[in-house]
């Protein structure tokens, strides 16, 4: 994707289209290194592998940009509590939803250029700087538990809620030298575990919805 | 059979871990919210800090208003309290926050990297 300025495609994608095509690369290498095991163990031919790899990068753009719908869609909606932080997460479920129904690989793919688009269209670049933590801390936290089964998919999208405000929290702490804005934890620890339950019980429907769909696709 | 016996007793053991886990987290927020609650006091100074810069201390009692971060943001101390009145960035949270005057209260303005707070007398006196 690191094009020279001279090249002619360079020139015409600006830098916020270029981005989801990163994804949809990413994404093709991911399902790409999956399928060439695939083929050493003798399974399915060029022209399936091919058509399977463009479905899933088919797939996985078009979560980036519900992703990013979602992301807007919650710009939109005025704080509903003084408290910086305090936020929904609409595009989490986006995230869950790839963590279980795609791979590990692709919904760090998604949730990394979501992350990275939405400071760029609707942020700036200290909030660059929150979200980024809260989002890491959140994904990996996730990722453990939605493969380690302990929780359903409402307590990882309740951890992933919590993680992105701690993550966040502390990122503010290291920001502003002031280990006293860990008293926000209080209230987002509460708005947290409200908006990752409400997420939670949405994505499980919707990933109990189209399993049978996606399994016939992918 | 026996199999969808086990995807039940999984199911039934997942939604049982999601209670716990969700009450664990929400016993936590409560007590560090009763702990903020229990340990605060009226406050003496108000403290004014933009990004890694120095401290700037203002009396509560007195009245007055000031200009923060060349002007991206505006701090008014009147009656004992403060708030924000005028912040550049799109959510204006800080001015939203309202009025504070007792110690563990304060103000964060992320975009503009400021952090007020307040002080009671005991760490004004340190």
């Amino acid at each position: 994707m690191s094009k020279l300025p001279s090249d002619p495609r360079g020139k015409n994608s600006s830098g916020d289209v270029g981005c989801p095509d990163a994804s949809a690369d990413k994404a093709c290498e991911n399902s790409g290194n999956s399928l060439r095991g695939a083929k050493k163990s003798g399974i399915g031919n060029g022209a399936g592998r091919n058509k399977i790899i463009l479905r899933r990068c088919v797939t996985v753009s078009m979560l980036v940009a519900a992703a990013m719908v979602l992301s807007y869609v919650e710009s939109l909606i005025p704080p509903i509590v003084p408290i910086p932080g305090v936020k929904i997460g609409l595009a989490n479920s986006v995230t869950l939803f790839a963590l279980y129904s795609l791979s590990i690989k692709e919904a760090g793919a998604i949730s990394l250029v979501r992350v990275c688009l939405s400071a760029l269209l609707f942020g700036n670049a200290v909030g660059l700087l929150y979200s980024a933590s809260g989002a890491l801390l959140s994904f990996v936290m996730m990722a453990l538990l939605s493969r380690s089964r302990i929780f359903s998919c409402v307590g990882v999208s309740v951890v992933g809620g919590v993680a992105h405000n701690v993550g966040q929290v502390l990122a503010a702490m290291a920001v502003m030298q002031t280990p006293w804005l860990i008293t926000y934890l209080a209230p987002l620890l509460i708005s947290g575990v409200i908006a990752g339950a409400g997420i939670g019980i949405l994505s499980g429907i919707l990933i109990k919805k189209t399993t049978t769909l996606l399994k016939k696709l992918l | 059979m026996q199999e969808k016996e086990v995807n039940v007793e999984g199911k039934r053991r997942r939604l049982l871990a999601d209670v716990i886990l969700i009450l664990v987290i929400l016993a936590i927020g409560f007590s560090v919210f009763l702990i903020v609650r229990l340990t605060e006091d009226e406050g003496v100074m108000v403290a004014v800090r933009v990004g890694d810069g120095e401290e700037q201390l203002y009396s509560l009692s007195v009245d007055g208003e000031y200009v923060l971060n060349g002007g991206t943001n505006k701090l008014v101390i009147s009656g004992g309290e403060a708030y924000m009145v005028e912040a550049n960035c799109p959510d204006r949270t800080c001015v939203r926050t309202g009025k504070i005057s007792k110690t563990g209260e304060k103000i964060v303005c992320l975009p503009n990297k400021i952090y007020i707070s307040i002080l009671g007398a005991e760490e004004v006196l340190r």
